[in-house]
This record gives structure tokens, sequence and C-alpha cells, in this order.
């Protein structure tokens, strides 16, 4: 493959912070998701946080600053890389709880982007499954954090939004133009 | 009281009533909102009235009682209001008390601000209003913040409530410390005392404090002293309660009566009882469409919610502004109304997206025509002519009025229309003359239609004549007045030059006299009036004669009047004076009308003589002459000098005075005119011609015509239409006026804007403008106007002359056109007319297009065509990796470019191609490549419409939570919890399922759990053997009959159980296999598509001792494992998969002979036959039973859950009827016994779905397999041979090959054909032959082992039920114990479908007879079985199989198989014993006859045995192809022979039977010399 034509895509960035109201001892789980004509040719595709407490002061803010760092090769900007976040908690048991989920498409724009996300987990079926899922610290999770990343499927969930993570990423592209195709509004001919 | 006024108008009066009587008694119940609840006020008013006596006596008795019945109503009415509101307690609007209340109110409020003001003074000014109010009773409430409250008052009101003025000192001071106390406490413990006092005043309801008021407030000398003290304390509570009210709602709930009270006072709720009618002047309602204005249908609402809404507004200030004038809400926009009352909303620009577009304003103004073109519009203001201009002088006043006569006269000179229609009077004339000439000249017979049509005309003649005539009169009066009028003017115009002294202007009338022939006049005078004076004269005879016949209808009625009244009156004569009365009333009534008067004759004498009056007015008198008029601008004017000086002043203004003009374009000004001087015949030329650059839309051409300072007038110019331009336009005047007010004392001039002294009017500055507006056009002839713009879009819309001109209202198709862009409103009558029109001429339009297109946009936004497309390399792989052909489905990176696309080299069509070419071989592969490909025909046909379907995620596929425990988990958790525990024998446990199309599962094992295996075949006992085996003779006969281990093989991988000893060994160990999918990904497609086969093997273990020297067996162990197969079974994946796990005891296949085996082990002398029985207790088999059985139970980890079935409805060509009691008889009992599926519908090839019973009819087997006589046919070995027959055609499982979404049923015609189906092929083959054969016979659906939902056939022979496996030919009486039938779900034959209702579902149990109701539900029940008829053929042909093809086949398997095994022998030399082969080969035949037994094979092979050790087996199988055969007998592990000196002997036969099917025998063995 290597005489083949392809063009690359570098991100650089971190999970800066969380804005998670009620909550405090978080991690989050990060990877990055691409489609089939995607290769990643370095960096981590996965990764999880440490543990972090809220800040004290009014802003009560979770900082992570986890880095991402990737780099992939493509040859069809379809299935153009997204980032995928599952916050953890514990709760007050211990017991390792999801507090969100969330998606986002990496900006496709060279340059540097701050990105928020806000994040939602599935709700219970019933307010029985709710409370039982309370007490036993089983809250509803998806099968597969990915499940985000689709539209397959959402119509039969339920879930609550809570809580919003920021974002920092720089975008870099190379031979995108070559292949035809314009991800700037500022083309440069 | 005033809703309940409302509410019923027509007990208002009595509702009064019962007010004034409430008042009067002090009643203080509550008001009560629903309707039940005023009928039963009624029903206690009523009592209290009666009630009402006793109480003026001031009875304690009656007041008790009358209390008590107020409450028990009361009772009632909340209960009821509770009911009716659904447990809000309904609250009541403001009564007649509270609005007493509230005059009180105003007075607390104060008192508590004024805090310095004694209590006592307060107290004193709130008795007074008390006793004024007569009735209060109930504390003040207000909304107050807690702080401010003051308790104090409320304690004031109470306390005075409490006892009369004069008794208050003793209890006030109490109350005032209990003030004091409560005030210096917190607010939280006051609440929580108030609370505690609620909870008590809860017990005691009301009764106490109605019981106490009565005593205190109203009655005072009533006892009321001595229970002051002790009440007073009851009333605190009641006072804290409303406080406590006002700031805790969440109290609200507990107590209704209190909260009725209190809300009522706070809140305003409406009910839903009609306002009364508001309007909006305070005067009577007008309905609007009484008057016949269109008022449009009101939005439908809720009357309550209506009624609510209204009496909102009516409480609110300035609500009645949403009353109509008809009295009801505004609900709707007014329809008349042209501007939305809604707001403009305004849109907020991003600004950070540039969009580059064409500007469109919402506004009228500036609206863009657009760049592109070039549009210019040519104004010319050429003149400006006054009529009236302030410099007029009298005379010029005068003149202008004579010109304008003129003009009129012209104008009337050229239309010339007395004359016209004189010369018409004539010739209508003339045409009566000859219709009465033609008409008299035959009889006058009516009867003829020709002379029926010349009557009708001659009256249409006569009207028309007359109509002229008075036309023609009136014409002519004008005319003569008008040339008097021009006269009178000239002559006033005439003497005020005289009397002035000088001439102003030079106009000047001319009167020019034709002298007439009076003779000749005379003659056509008189003839004229001779004539009208005839037509005058008939048409008053008609006109009487008309009058006759009404007169005449008049009388006769008048006449039959008189005749009855006459009649009457005789017959009232007769009667008795009793009736006297009656009859004086029907005297009057029947009193005779006035006798009807004859009209009179018409008189001619006077005629003549207004004929002659009237000519003379009208028309000119003959001899006189004719006047023609001529004004001309002749006359000199006076000087300048010679004038008086006023006139001096006047004309010397007119040389002052200047004007100009201004040109606004949409009301933006584009151009000015110099400045022009005012000529003296009062006129500006201004002759200017502005060319206007246009881009946006013209809505409005102004001129303004400015004086030195002032504006004068404004003038529209006509919008020119597209098609007018500077060549064709004509010069418009346009008349124009202005009101401003100029006087010129010292002059002459009239001025303007007086009223002018003479005769009372007001000179206004006028004049016409000379002017035009065109587009302008340019040098090639186009016009430069805007395209056919939408202006009625814009604007006007709904106006037909403001958007298309009153030019065009004629023109019909451009009024048309209108109508259809309008969008008018169709429920509007203002436009009926106009729709009508519409539809009229819709009607006669032809239509342009008769079809409709969806996606005639569709091509444009393609961006390459199709065909390219096609020929892109790239894209063809993305389209097919995106449709998810297997190939490329794990393809990654595709290709940035299409010449880089290398490794796509075949379409799918050409793969196939491929694969039907590289199996050309025999007959049979050929045949076998055909039913592939038809296969996956039908397979791409069900994939289409499964793929359409997407699979459904449900929500356990996505997210994971716990089950929420119901009744029957609980339960059954319970219930283990005390069932007896047993430690020693486990149980599996339920694993949750995981559905794999969300999940990405990374690894799948198969765990197969080896248990127990029973009856396996023991060795022989050879002489030889046994020295060599057993190495100790002693132990040798009790322990060494068989090593026996279990060989799993998936994907050619194997694993092993460990060795266990004995024909029914236990292994009980769990084995693990890896499951490879294609692309490692388990998506449930590529679970589906793994056709692989699980395959488990019994094999013996056998030690060869191999040490060659005996002196070295005390210190050395030299042997080899052997290992000889003993049986097989086989599982496909599939079933695996679709059953997520099989568990069970499978019947092993173990060879009829097994050289060196001996399978029948009552043969065996050792075995006691206790050992025998308590064998067969131990294993529930018979020992009849000679075959093998392995327990296991397998399942994949994780779990996985297949994707349910497809429930499609699919096309059928089943009656509705039918399909409905399909689907209804499935619900019944589907789901209710467990896990029993029935079905009546099934898909069949051409994926139609199928009623079951239609596959089922009888049909001939292969006539060499029915004997002729018929006795022997229902024998069992014949029909054991059919099921062989059916048995060996080939099996594929179309469910998994068809995406598991549906089973396809074939015909057993097809099912011949194509040689390849599954279970209920096979059943309904077999099925239908037994029926051929006149056996009864049905067809079990259920599940069996190993293959999960299955077919099997039942026969009710007269030996008993026996159940036949279709794809083993094997079968089962059903009196034996085991089955490889688990469970029955239903049963069904030609006729009809039983559901199997019983207890239980294993054949062995059950019940077969289905007439048994108890047992069996069918599907037809009784007398309505329609007997479907069959899908099947009547009778089956077969093809006689080719002999010499078979026997190639033959010969070409043995070559195969014997160059596969060398193959696998690798390692080692694989050599034959030919004459092994031969004698093997002579046994096939006769194994597949079934003619052989032991001894035979024995001593068939003795002469082979004496030599040597001989293992072998025969293998039977159904023919499908080569490769699975191979890989059986690879299976076998024939071919792991280790010994050096080892033989092989392999044989094959093949036995055709009809239609290509053919049993496949194969005999392998391996041959060791014997030393």
């Amino acid at each position: 493959m290597a005489d083949n034509s392809l063009f690359l895509v570098m991100i650089t960035g971190q999970v800066e912070s969380a804005d998670f109201p009620l909550y405090d001892d978080l991690y989050c789980r990060v990877s990055v998701v691409y489609g089939a004509d995607w290769l990643l040719v370095s960096g981590l595709e996965e990764g999880t946080s440490q543990i972090t407490k809220k800040t004290k002061d009014e802003k009560q803010k979770f900082v992570w600053n986890f880095p991402i760092e990737v780099t992939l090769k493509s040859t069809n900007p379809h299935g153009w890389p997204r980032l995928v976040l599952a916050v953890y908690g514990l709760d007050a048991f211990g017991r390792d709880v999801v507090r969100g989920y969330g998606s986002v498409l990496f900006p496709l724009v060279p340059g540097s982007h701050k990105l928020q996300m806000s994040m939602f987990v599935p709700e219970s079926t019933s307010l029985l499954q709710k409370f039982t899922s309370w007490l036993l610290g089983t809250r509803p999770e998806f099968v597969d954090p990915k499940f985000v990343t689709q539209s397959d499927g959402r119509e039969v969930t339920r879930v609550r939004s809570q809580g919003s993570v920021s974002i920092s990423c720089n975008i870099m592209t190379k031979d995108i133009a070559t292949a035809g195709y314009v991800v700037s509004s500022t083309v440069k001919t | 009281m005033i809703e309940v006024q409302r509410s019923e108008p027509e007990q208002l009066s009595l509702k009064q009533q019962i007010a004034q009587r409430r008042r009067d008694l002090n009643v203080t119940t509550d008001t009560i909102a629903s309707e039940s609840a005023l009928r039963e006020r009624e029903i206690l008013e009523d009592s209290l009235s009666k009630s009402r006596s006793l109480e003026s006596s001031k009875l304690v008795s009656s007041m008790m009682q009358r209390r008590q019945m107020r409450k028990q109503t009361l009772d009632q009415s909340l209960g009821k209001s509770l009911r009716t509101e659904g447990g809000i307690p309904s609250i009541p609007t403001i009564n007649v008390e509270d609005q007493d209340l509230d005059k009180s109110q105003l007075k607390p409020l104060s008192s508590s601000v004024n805090l310095s003001a004694s209590i006592r003074d307060r107290l004193k000014d709130r008795a007074k209003i008390q006793q004024d109010s007569a009735m209060q009773k109930e504390p003040v409430r207000k909304l107050r913040g807690l702080r401010n409250r003051d308790l104090q008052t409320r304690f004031d009101i109470e306390s005075e409530d409490s006892g009369p003025p004069e008794e208050r000192p003793a209890g006030d001071d109490e109350i005032t410390e209990d003030h004091t106390e409560s005030a210096n406490q917190s607010t939280t413990s006051l609440r929580w005392k108030m609370m505690a006092k609620r909870g008590k005043i809860a017990e005691e309801p009301e009764e106490k404090i109605d019981e106490y008021s009565f005593f205190t407030k109203v009655y005072e000398p009533v006892g009321s002293h001595e229970k002051q003290p002790k009440k007073s304390t009851l009333i605190l509570p009641e006072v804290d309660d409303t406080n406590f009210a006002q700031y805790d709602s969440l109290y609200v709930i507990t107590k209704p009566e209190v909260v009725n009270r209190d809300a009522s006072l706070r809140l305003f709720i409406p009910t839903a009882a009609p306002a009364e009618t508001v309007t909006l002047h305070g005067g009577a309602p007008c309905f609007l469409d009484d008057e016949g204005i269109y008022v449009g249908e009101p939005p439908g609402v809720n009357s309550s919610n209506w009624n609510k809404m209204e009496q909102r507004l009516v409480q609110t200030e300035g609500g009645k502004k949403w009353f109509g004038i008809d009295g009801n809400m505004i609900v709707a926009p007014d329809p008349l109304k042209q501007i939305s009352s809604r707001p403009m909303i305004d849109f907020e620009v991003d600004h950070t997206i540039q969009r580059k577009g064409k500007c469109i304003s919402l506004t009228q103004t500036g609206k863009f025509i657009g760049e592109s073109s070039v549009n210019q519009l040519s104004v010319n203001i050429s003149q400006v002519q006054f009529s009236h201009h302030p410099l007029f002088s009298k005379e010029h006043v005068l003149v202008s009025r004579l010109r304008d006569l003129y003009a009129q006269y012209t104008s009337r000179q050229r239309h010339n229309l007395a004359s016209h229609l004189g010369d018409r009077l004539q010739s209508l004339r003339n045409a009566v003359q000859e219709l009465k000439y033609t008409l008299g000249a035959k009889p006058w017979d009516m009867s003829k239609p020709f002379n029926k049509d010349c009557v009708a005309n001659l009256e249409d003649y006569s009207e028309e004549i007359r109509n002229v005539r008075e036309m023609w009169d009136i014409e002519c009066l004008k005319d003569k007045n008008m040339i008097r009028n021009i006269l009178t003017v000239w002559k006033e115009i005439k003497s005020l030059r005289e009397s002035q002294g000088f001439i102003a202007t030079n106009a000047k009338i001319l009167v020019y006299k034709e002298q007439t022939n009076f003779a000749k006049e005379d003659k056509v005078w008189q003839k004229q009036i001779k004539s009208t004076f005839e037509e005058k004269k008939e048409e008053l005879v008609a006109e009487y004669d008309v009058k006759m016949k009404i007169h005449a209808n008049e009388m006769a009625e008048w006449k039959m009047q008189a005749r009855e009244i006459k009649r009457k009156m005789k017959s009232d004569k007769k009667k008795d004076a009793a009736a006297a009365e009656e009859r004086e009333e029907t005297e009057n009534t029947g009193v005779l009308p006035p006798k009807p008067v004859a009209p009179a004759k018409p008189q001619t004498s006077s005629l003549l003589n207004e004929i002659q009056n009237n000519a003379v007015k009208c028309r000119k008198v003959p001899g006189d002459p004719i006047l023609t008029i001529e004004l001309t601008h002749t006359v000199t004017i006076t000087p300048i000098e010679e004038c008086p000086p006023t006139e001096q002043k006047r004309r010397k203004d007119i040389v002052k005075s200047s004007y100009y003009g201004k040109l606004f374009y949409n009301n933006s000004e584009v151009t000015r005119t110099p400045n022009v001087n005012l000529t003296s015949d009062f006129s500006l030329s201004f002759g200017e011609t502005a060319c206007l650059q246009v881009v946006h839309w013209p809505e409005s051409i102004k001129f303004e015509l400015w004086g030195v300072s002032e504006k004068l007038s404004e003038i529209f110019l006509v919008i020119p239409p597209n098609d007018r331009h500077t060549g064709n336009a004509e010069l418009d005047s346009l008349e124009f006026s202005s009101s401003h007010k100029v006087t010129y004392p010292n002059s002459t001039a009239v001025g303007s804007g007086v009223p002018e002294t003479a005769e009372g009017r007001i000179l206004l500055t006028s004049g016409k403008l000379v002017g035009s507006t065109a587009w302008v056009k340019d040098s090639s002839g186009k016009i430069l106007a805007p395209a056919r713009q939408d202006i009625a879009a814009s604007f006007g819309r709904a106006d037909p002359i403001h958007s298309i001109g009153a030019r065009s209202l004629n023109d019909m198709e451009k009024v048309i056109q209108w109508i259809s862009e309008a969008k008018l409103d169709p429920n509007d009558p203002r436009n009926a007319p106009l729709l009508h029109l519409m539809n009229k001429t819709r009607k006669d339009a032809p239509s342009e297009s008769k079809y409709f297109r969806l996606d005639h946009l569709e091509k444009s936004t393609y961006f390459v065509s199709n065909e390219e497309m096609e020929n892109d390399r790239r894209f063809r792989l993305l389209s097919l990796r995106s449709q998810g052909v297997p190939e490329y489905k794990p393809m990654k990176m595709v290709p940035l470019y299409s010449s880089e696309v290398t490794h796509f080299e075949y379409t799918q069509t050409e793969r196939e191609e491929k694969v039907s070419l590289k199996e050309e071989g025999d007959v049979f592969e050929h045949h076998r490549a055909a039913v592939v490909r038809f296969m996956k025909e039908i397979q791409e046909k069900i994939a289409s419409r499964s793929r359409k379907v997407r699979p459904v995620l449900e929500l356990s596929d996505v997210v994971v939570e716990d089950q929420v425990p119901d009744i029957s988990t609980l339960g059954r958790s319970i219930a283990k919890l005390l069932e007896p525990r047993h430690p020693l024998r486990p149980q599996r446990k339920e694993r949750k399922k995981v559905t794999n199309q969300a999940v990405g599962i990374s690894k799948v094992d198969l765990l197969i759990n080896v248990s127990q295996a029973q009856c396996l075949p023991i060795r022989r006992r050879t002489a030889g053997t046994e020295q060599r085996i057993n190495l100790d003779p002693n132990t040798a006969r009790s322990t060494i009959q068989l090593r026996p281990f279990v060989e799993v093989t998936f994907q050619r991988k194997s694993v092993v159980t460990h060795v266990a000893d004995g024909p029914n060994p236990h292994w009980n160990q769990e084995l693990v296999l890896p499951l490879n999918v294609i692309n490692n990904e388990f998506s449930a497609n590529n679970l589906r598509e793994i056709s692989d086969i699980v395959y488990f093997n019994v094999f013996d273990e056998l030690i060869v001792d191999i040490l060659q020297d005996d002196r070295l067996r005390d210190t050395n162990i030299h042997q080899r494992l052997e290992r000889r197969w003993l049986g097989s079974f086989q599982i496909p994946f599939s079933t695996i998969y679709l059953n997520s796990r099989i568990e069970g005891k499978f019947k092993l296949n173990v060879p009829s002979t097994l050289m060196g085996y001996n399978k029948d082990h009552g043969l065996l002398p050792q075995f006691s036959s206790e050992m025998l029985m308590s064998q067969t207790s131990l294993t529930g088999q018979s020992l009849t039973d000679k075959n093998s059985y392995l327990t296991i139970f397998i399942t994949v980890e994780p779990p996985l859950a297949p994707q349910p079935p497809l429930r499609e409805v699919f096309e059928t060509n089943e009656e509705p009827r039918l399909i409905r009691a399909a689907a209804a008889w499935e619900l019944l009992y589907n789901g209710k016994y467990g896990a029993r599926n029935v079905r009546s519908l099934v898909t069949d090839v051409n994926g139609k779905s199928v009623f079951i019973t239609r596959y089922i009819s009888p049909q001939n087997p292969p006539h060499d397999l029915v004997p002729e006589d018929r006795t022997s046919r229902t024998n069992l070995t014949v029909l054991q041979k059919i099921a062989k027959f059916v048995s060996l055609i080939p099996y594929y499982q179309d469910s998994i090959a068809f995406s598991g979404s549906c089973d396809i049923w074939a015909t057993s015609e097809l099912f011949l054909k194509m040689l390849a189906g599954d279970e209920e092929e096979h059943a309904i083959l077999l099925c239908n032959y037994f029926l051929h054969m006149g056996i009864d016979s049905y067809i079990i659906k259920g599940v069996g082992i190993p293959e999960g939902e299955t077919c099997y056939v039942l026969t009710k022979l007269p030996e008993g039920t026996v159940l036949w496996n279709p794809s083993t030919g094997d079968y089962h009486p059903q009196s034996r114990p085991y089955h490889s039938l688990v469970s029955v779900h239903f049963c069904f034959n030609n006729e009809n479908i039983w559901a199997n209702t019983q207890l239980y579902d294993d054949p062995g149990r059950l019940d077969f007879n289905f007439g048994n109701s108890k047992s069996w539900k069918p599907f037809f029940s009784g007398r309505e079985n329609p007997r479907l008829s069959t899908v099947q053929i009547s009778r089956l042909d077969y093809i006689e199989t080719n002999l010499s093809a078979i026997q190639t086949l033959e010969s070409n398997l043995e070559k195969m198989l014997m160059d596969k095994m060398m193959e696998w022998r690798e390692r080692h030399v694989t050599r034959w014993n030919r004459h092994c082969r031969v004698v093997m080969r002579q046994l096939l035949p006769r194994l597949e006859a079934g003619t052989l037994s032991e001894e035979d094979q024995t001593s068939a092979m003795s002469e082979i045995m004496s030599s040597h050790n001989v293992t072998g087996f025969p293998i039977n199988m159904r023919y499908s192809d080569a490769s699975t055969i191979i890989e059986t007998v690879f299976s076998t592990n024939v071919h792991v022979a280790e010994d050096p000196q080892v033989e092989f002997a392999m044989a094959v036969y093949i036995h055709p039977y009809a239609n290509n099917v053919l049993s496949v025998w194969i005999y392998v063995g391996t041959l060791t010399k014997k030393y």
C-alpha cells in the first residue's frame, strides 16, 4: 500500500476538563473511532484517565488534561475520526458507575479547536429498575461505548443528559487537498 | 351567586331569592361549583325556607336542625364535587358574601399597618362594619408576608365575632395576651402550633364552629356568656388556620372544606359555566353573519375552556376589548384584515456565515427586480394645465366653465347620440309596421309557430321602442339644455367683460344658425307625434288589459269570499243563541273585504297633448334654426396698461409665479424639473422626459407640483404595463387638485380654496397633468421592462384590480391566471364567483400532462452519470463493500484513486460463473451446481426482501440493564431457596443471552461437555489380540473390553476427552473449541454463514505392544496407541447457533458391522442376566435397542442469541379470511404452552405464504419400492425402504441458507428435482408416500435432537403408532421410552392442523388421538373444514438413474478416496490389500439389501481373518458431493495407522435408486498380519 495515495490527519489535543454537577471522583475513557478506510499510523486510540476530584472552588470542575495524539491515514473521508468519551465515577459505595457518554466528530478544518461535548447516560426503563440499579450500583450502561457514534438503535434508548466535557484539539492534515477534498473554507488553489 | 345566575338563567329569580334568604339567615355555606351540588343546595334552601317561620321565633331547636341539614348537604356536595373534579376540591368563585366581605377588608388592612392605634378602637370599627354587613362570620383573608402578618387583627376579628361588643373586655384581654405570646414566638414554632391546633379542628368538623357562631354572633342573647371563653379556644385554630393557609400550600390538600373557603377569597378560579354576554359598548350584541357579513368559522374550542376564558376576561381589566360586537370572544383574526397581527420576527443574522444571494426584503418597498436585466422607465411630463388657479379672474372662472361645457358639447356632438337614437326608433317602427303587416295579412292563428314568433317579436319590439323613445327624449333634452347652458355662460362672460371694463380672456362663442324647411320638418314632426301617440295608446291598452286580468282574478276571489261568508251566516242563523258569541267573532273575522275597484279605462284624449308638449320641450320645433356653437380664442385681451390696477396686479402676479415639479419613484425623489413660469393661459409646459434606470419593482411613480415654496399637489402617474413602451405610449391626462387656500386681496384674482361669493361654490386649484410613462425600447427593439413579475404575490394579492389592473379585468385569461395565483380562500363567500369561474375554465382547459414524476430533478443532482459510476473501479468497490458482498466486506483502505485499485477482478456474476466452471465434472456434480445456482437465486430473492427489513435493535441489545424482578422471578428465587439441594447433581444455570448485533465480541468458543456414552460396541476377543493387548491376562476379561474416548472436530481442529473404560463410559469432560469466523467479525451475518459441522467420533484406544524382545519386558515399555473408530455423529454449527445450546442423548452412527467389535452385548457370556437388568434400569433402554448413544451438551460462549426470525408478512394467494383465522389461531396457542409454537402458514419458493396443509397429498413413491400386492404394502420393511429412500435425498439446511429469516417449504416435485431440502421437505415427501400407501400419517412439528426445530412423520399402523425421522430413515415405536424427538408442538395432515394442548410434549407420553379435543385443538373444528386443495402434483415422475454414470462415479469415488488416503498418510507407505477389497466389494450390495447377517460376514472374511487381524467397517451415506464423503472417511481416522506393516482395504459401492438418489457404501479396513 506504500505506493498508494492517501492523506494524513494528525490530531493532537487533550480532554481538558469536565463539568458534572453532583458527582465526584470521575475518570474518563477516551477512544478514537474511525471508518474502514482509515488506518492508525501512530498514537493510541484508546486511553483511560486518572480519577479526579472536582475543584474546591465554585466552578467545581474536573480537570483531567488527558492527552490525545493520533495520526491516521486514510483514503476516504467517510468515517472521519470521532472522539468517544465515556465518563465513569465512583458512587457513594465506591462502585464504578457510568456518568456520561458522548461522542464528537473531530473538526475537519485544520487548526486549533475547542470542543464542548455534552454527555448523557441511558435511563432505567422503569422506576423500579431505577431504584434497584441505584441500590445495587448497576446503572444501565451501553453495551458498547462506541454505540454513541452510530445512529442505529438510538430510537430504543432513553437517555438523561448530564454534564459536559471540554476538549481542545489541533488538527493537521496532509495531502488532503491533493486528493480533491476541500476541508477549509479558505481554499488555496 | 353570579356564577349560579349565569349557569341557570331560568332559575335566576329563585337563586336570588335563595341568596337573599341566605343573607337573612346568615348562612355561610360555601357556594358549590358543581351542578349536582346546586341541586342539593336547592333542596337545602327549600328546607330552609320551610323552617324559616320557625327561625323567626329564633328557636334554638330549629337552628340546630337547620345546621345539621346544612352540614349533611355540605358533606354531600363536597363529596360530589370531589368526585367530579377528580379529587381536587372544587373551589367556588367569588360569591355575594365575599363581595360584602371585600368592603370590610379594607379596614383591617389599614389597621394592621397602623399598629399604634389601639386594638380596642379597631375592634369598634370592625364591629360597626360587622353589624353593617350583618353576616360576617369568616375572618378576612389577605395575602401578606409572614413578617407583616398581624395576628392581632385576626384575633380581633374573631374575638369580636365571638361575642357582642359590650361583653368584650374580659375576652379581649385574654386574647391580647395570647397574641403577644404567640407574636414572640418564632414563625416556625408558631406554624407547628397551628398545625397541632389544626389537627384538633380537623377532628371536630365545622359543626362546632357553626354551632358556636350561631350562638355567639348574631343571636347574642341566647346563652353566649357561658360558652364564650370555652369557645374562644376553638376559634383560635380557625384563625391560625387561615393565616397558615396563606403561605403553606401543602396544607391545602388535607382539608378541602376549609380550603374552599380560603381559596374563594384569594383566587379567582373560573368555572365552566358560560359567562354573561359582554359587548363592547354595553349595547345589545349584533350578529354580523346575520347581516350577511362573512365572519368565518371560529376554531373549535371546548366549551368549558371557552367559558373559563370568557370569565377570566370579564374579570380582568381591559378584558372587554377581547369581545367582539357580537358579544363573543374574538378567537380568530379578522378575515377582513389584510395585515397579519402577528409581529414580525426579527431573524438574527449569523454574521459568521456569508451568503451570496439575492436580497429579498420582506417589506414592500425595495423589492429588487434582479441585477441581471437593465430596466429603463421613461417618464414624460409635458404639460400642466390649470382648470382653476388662484390667479384666475372671475372671467377666467367663467371661461373655464365655458370650456368645460364646450368640451362636453363637442363630445356630445361627436357621438350624436340623439340622432342615432332617432334613427333607431325609426327603424324599429318600420320593423313593427312590417310585422303587423305580415300578421294582418294572414288569419290570426296563434297555433302557427310562425305567428307565435311574430307576436313575441312584436312584443319585444314595442318594449324596445318604448325604451328607445324615452332615451331619445332624454338625449334630445340634454342637447337642448347644453346649448342653452353654454349660451347662458357666454352671456355672463359678455356682461362681465362689459361691467369690468376689460377683457382678460380671449374666449369667444360663435353661434351658427342653419335655416330649415318648415313644411318638410313639420311633416316629419307630425308623423313622429302620430306614431308616438299610437304606440302610447297601444301600450295603455295593453296595460289596461293586464290590469283587467288582475282585476278579474281579484273579483273572483272576492266573490268566493263573499259566498263563503254568506253561507256561514246562513248556518249561523240556524244555530242556537248559545253560540251567539262565537258567531259574533266569526262575523268579525269574516267581514267582507272591499270590492276591488276596476281599473279606469285609458284616457286617450289628453295623451296627444301630452305628447306634443313633450316633443316641444325636448326636440327642435319644426322651423327653428339648427344652432351650432363654436368656441374660439379670437378676442383680443385688453392690454395691461388699459386695465384697472387690480387687474394689472393680477397679471403681474401671473408673470411672477413659477412652478417646478419633483418626480418620485417608489417614494424617493429621482429628478426635479426646472422652474417653469405660468403662462397667461394658465398652463405650465415642462416638456421634461426623465429616463430612469430601475432596480426595484415600480410601486408608485409620483409627480409633485411645487410652487415657489409650497407643494401644490401630488399626482400619481400610471405604472406602465410591461408592453407599453415609448413607441406606443399615449399621453395621459391626469387630473389633480389642491386644497390650499390662496387669496389675492387687491386683485381681480379669485384665489383658491375660498368660497366664491356669488354661488357659494368653493373653487379649488385644480388642473390636469399631461404626461406619459412607458418602458424604454432599446435600439434592438427590446422593451427594457422587468420580466413578468408577480407583484400580485407581493402585495394586493387579494385585489384583482390592484394586481392585474383595471384594464385587464375584461381579459378572461388574465383574470383566471390571477385567480390561480392568488390562492384565494375557498371558504370565503366573497370569492365564490371567482372560484366558480376558475373551476369552469379548469374543466375546459386541456390537462397538460397526465403523469407525475417524483425524480425529475434527480438527474440534476448527479455529479457523474451512472455509467461512469459503474465503470469507476473505486466506486464499484465501495458500493460492493457497502452492499456487504462477502469478499469485499472486510476490505479496508479502499484506494483513493481508481487507478490504484488492483485486486478487484471479478464481479459477482463472474465469480459465480467461475464456480460453476470449476465444478464441471460428472453428471452429478453438474446437477449439484445447478441446484446451488437455483438456491442462490432463491436466496437472493429472500435476501433482498429481508434486507429491506433492517434488523430492529432492542433496548437489551444496546443497553445493559438489570432485569426488573417480577413476581414470577421473585417467586422462583424464593422457591429455589426452599427446594432441597443436590450438591452432587449440579444444574445448569441459564445465562444471559448476548445479542451480537451491536457488540464487539472478540472471541467465541464452542463449549462441549461430553458426559457419557451408552452401549458402545465392545471388543471381540480373539486369541491373538488378547495375548498382545492385554498385559495382564488376569484382568483382561473383566477390564479390557473397551477404552473409549471422544474426539470432537470442528473447523479442522480437534480435541479429545480422556480415555474411559467399558462400553458405558462416563467422561464428564468439558472441551473447548475456538470458533473461527471470516475476518474475525462476529456479526450475525457472519455467524449465520458458518457452514462447518461439528463431528463427534468415538474411538477405542488400543494399546499395541510393540516391544519386540520379550527379555526387555521387565524393564521397557514400548507401546503404540491405536485408535479404532466406533461411531460418529455430527451437528452442523448452524444448529448450535440457532438453538444456542444443545443437550441430550445422541444416537451414534455405528456401522452395522464393525470388524473386531461386537455390538450385541447379550451374546457376551460374561454378562449375567442381573447385570443386564441393572444396565437396563441404568440406561433406561430396552435390550432390543442395539443403538449406541452419546450424551453431550453443547453451547457457545459467550451465549449468542440469533436474530429472531423475521415475522414478515409475505404476499399470499390464500383467502384473507383464512389468513385472519390463522393469525388468530397462532396467537391463541403461541406462548400459551411454554415453548410450543404453532404455525399454519409457511413460505414457499416464490416467497408466498401458503397454508401448511396444502403440502400434504398422497404421492406415489418410486415404483420399485412398492410391492405389487396391496396387502404387503403396509409391511414395516416396505415402509422402512421408503423411509430409507427419502432419507437418502441430500440434506440442505435452508433456514441457514436463507439468512435465517425464514424457512422455505418446497413442494415434493421441486424437492426431488433439486435433491436438496431439510427436514420438512423430507417429512412431507415421506408423509405423502405413506398416504399413497394408504397409511394414516401425519407430520409432527416439534423439537428434535440434534437438529432443533424439526419435522417427523407419524404413522398409525396396526402395530401401533410409529414415529419416523425422515432425514435418517429411522423409526421409533411411540412406546419406546427414548426418542430423538424431544417435544411435539403441533401436527398436521392434508386436512387439518392440531395444536398440542397436552401437559407433556415428549412423544412417549403423548396421546395421539387427534379426535380428542382435550389433547389436540384443531384449526378447522367441526364442519367448516374447507379441505384446501393441495399445491403438490398428484403424480410424481421419476427419472431412471443412469447406471453407467453410477459406475463411473463409483470408480471415481474409490480412486479419489484412495488418493486422499495416501495423501493423509504422507509420512507412511500405504499398501492396499486387493484381496480384501474384493471381498468387501461383494459384501456391500448385500448390506444394502439388508440380507447380510453377522455370520455371513465373518464367514466371508474368515479367510483373510485367519491370516490377518482385520478391523474395518462399512459406512453408508447419502450422496450429495464427494467432499462430504471424503470428510466422513477422514473423520473415522482409519488412515491413522502407525503399524509399518499395515495394509488398507477400501471398497465403494453405490446403489442407485430412482431419480438419481444414491446410497453410497464405503467399506474401509486395516489389516495387519498375524504372527
